[in-house]
């Protein structure tokens, strides 16, 4: 498994093919995340959002001998979540229930006018802010906060060491929540899910 | 058709970033139902997902798995039939409604009136057509300069700082600006006040308000003119600005229109620049784009909405018409847009407001009910 995980997604793909549980498992750490912020985005409900993501990776797991052509494995991922969240989604739609399920949730989070200039403001200051960052620390930061990829995930992609991402992490995390608490005098926590969640 | 594209473009951007209203919501299921915003859904999702034109070249379509809508909704969808049911009665698309019915009942708009209180505690109320001298405070002259102003004129030193205010009830605007001794220009606006000295002596300017005003500051560098609103200081450093205080909103924003001019509460500071505002809550200061046009509406006697908050617009309703807002229904996030003349009678907005198929009113005497 620790070995596996060092693997690239296409050293990991022959793997899976071969019905590796273990490769599979490294893949679906890798993505899940991903995935369900994604499908997240376009049903606005955590249930089926964690339900479509876990149909993603089944259907993928289903599908594995079929995978032999592919030649980008996060391609062939992201657009098999991409239709099966647009199936789902006019499935839905036609379903008074499920539906119900989407618009509940969607006039639950709506967000009014002021939230939507808070959060442009925030994500454009974590911008600014980040821009400020050396290249390094901000790639990484991309990568761990927003790709939603492990230490180790960035160690291997960056050809670095887990601690030399770790303390890029910690560093950009200490800068950020300086101005963050300083200038906008909120919390980090509070402007970064704002600035993920987009 | 163009045109189509574009729109179809917003509804699933707005889809997606939760911020369609009750009717684009509406649009959305229906075109999606028809299969016609797939198209505009797949641009989006690729780009949310950083897939690139390249990738469709990996994917066939594997094996289908039948079951779309499992079991954790299965349960919870019991209940929500019900309410959803509800949900689809209420929000009929705009065009099946009856279109707004123009109340029997209907209330005037405000009108320009003003309390002057004197430090001694004498009151005169200002009305449009007054001219003349109208009070002496200390070495301070009060007149009405030809019905366009009230002018406060320093005829002496003055020894003993002495305070007034001017202030306006709901349905209420100050029919001219206020001319501080020392030039400062004030524009009060409904259920407003501001606190001030009838002469500024030492280096300081200082002024107090509740409510909305805008300033004109007689720009003067050795001494400084701040105005205090609720937690918030505003040091104006040669400007036009205007503040929102209102104590039944949750935020007082500061927007300035042209010079500099900084916004000092809760142990910040930022310095706005012309076409900026500030928003501060109990323990925040935030720097935002203003869209100065609508914040400075009432100066000109409009209500300007850019996706008003229904709530707010009926705050804001409720301070000119003099009314009491009742929400018999709270629709959650109706957001509205449109401008009007605060000389119209308060149907001609609420009319406005009813096209949209979101919100139905009732008006009974000085109280609006919010009903569907």
């Amino acid at each position: 498994m620790d070995l596996l995980s060092t693997l690239s997604d296409e050293e990991l793909l022959p793997e899976l093919i071969a019905g590796r549980a273990e490769a599979f498992s490294v893949l679906y750490e890798r993505y899940n995340r991903n995935i369900y912020q994604f499908i997240y985005k376009y049903v606005h409900s955590a249930a089926l959002a964690d339900d479509l993501t876990q149909e993603v990776f089944i259907r993928l797991w289903n599908g594995r001998q079929q995978l032999s052509h592919v030649q980008s494995f996060k391609g062939y991922l992201l657009i098999s979540a991409r239709n099966h969240t647009l199936n789902s989604l006019k499935a839905a739609l036609r379903s008074e229930r499920a539906m119900g399920e989407v618009v509940r949730n969607f006039v639950a989070q709506r967000k009014t006018t002021d939230e939507r200039l808070l959060e442009n403001d925030y994500a454009a200051f974590l911008q600014r802010e980040l821009s400020k960052l050396p290249e390094r620390s901000r790639e990484i930061f991309r990568l761990c906060r927003q790709e939603y990829r492990t230490y180790e995930e960035v160690a291997l992609e960056l050809g670095i060491s887990k601690s030399a991402v770790k303390n890029h992490m910690v560093y950009t995390m200490k800068v950020l929540k300086a101005s963050v608490e300083h200038e906008l005098g909120v919390s980090l926590a509070s402007v970064l899910v704002v600035f993920l969640l987009r | 058709m163009e045109d189509d594209e574009q729109y179809y473009k917003l509804l699933v951007q707005r889809f997606s970033d939760r911020t369609a209203t009750d009717e684009e919501l509406e649009v959305f299921i229906k075109l999606a139902n028809e299969g016609r915003l797939d198209k505009y859904l797949t641009e989006a999702m690729n780009r949310d997902a950083g897939i690139a034109a390249e990738d469709e070249a990996n994917f066939l379509p594997p094996a289908k798995i039948g079951r779309l809508w499992p079991r954790k909704i299965a349960a919870a969808s019991v209940l929500l039939a019900i309410s959803i049911g509800g949900y689809f009665i209420l929000h009929k698309p705009a065009a099946l409604k009856q279109t707004a019915q123009i109340q029997p009942q209907d209330i005037l708009p405000g009108h320009n009136q003003a309390t002057l209180t004197l430090a001694n505690g004498k009151k005169i109320v200002l009305i449009k057509g007054l001219s003349g001298k109208l009070a002496q405070q200390g070495n301070t002259q009060i007149n009405v300069n030809g019905s366009s102003e009230v002018i406060y004129t320093e005829t002496g030193a003055n020894t003993a700082i002495q305070y007034n205010t001017l202030s306006t009830a709901k349905g209420e605007v100050s029919p001219y600006p206020l001319v501080l001794a020392d030039g400062t220009k004030v524009w009060l606006n409904s259920q407003s006040s501001i606190t001030f000295p009838i002469a500024f002596t030492g280096n300081q300017r200082h002024v107090e308000i509740t409510g909305e005003a805008y300033f004109q500051v007689a720009h003067n560098s050795a001494k400084a003119f701040t105005v205090k609103a609720g937690n918030q200081t505003v040091d104006d450093i040669g400007t036009a600005f205007n503040i929102n205080s209102y104590g039944d909103e949750q935020t007082i924003r500061t927007t300035l229109v042209e010079g500099s001019a900084k916004v000092t509460a809760n142990g910040i500071a930022k310095i706005l620049s012309p076409g900026q505002r500030t928003l501060v809550t109990q323990n925040s200061l935030l720097l935002q784009t203003a869209d100065t046009e609508a914040e400075t509406a009432w100066m000109t006697g409009k209500f300007i909405f850019h996706d008003e908050d229904l709530h707010s617009a009926m705050r804001q309703l409720a301070r000119w018409y003099n009314i009491d807002v009742i929400y018999d229904y709270d629709p959650r996030n109706v957001l509205l847009g449109g401008g009007f003349s605060k000389s119209r009678n308060i149907s001609k907005v609420l009319g406005a407001f009813e096209q949209t198929g979101a919100v139905k009113f009732r008006i009974e005497g000085h109280t609006v009910h919010i009903t569907q």
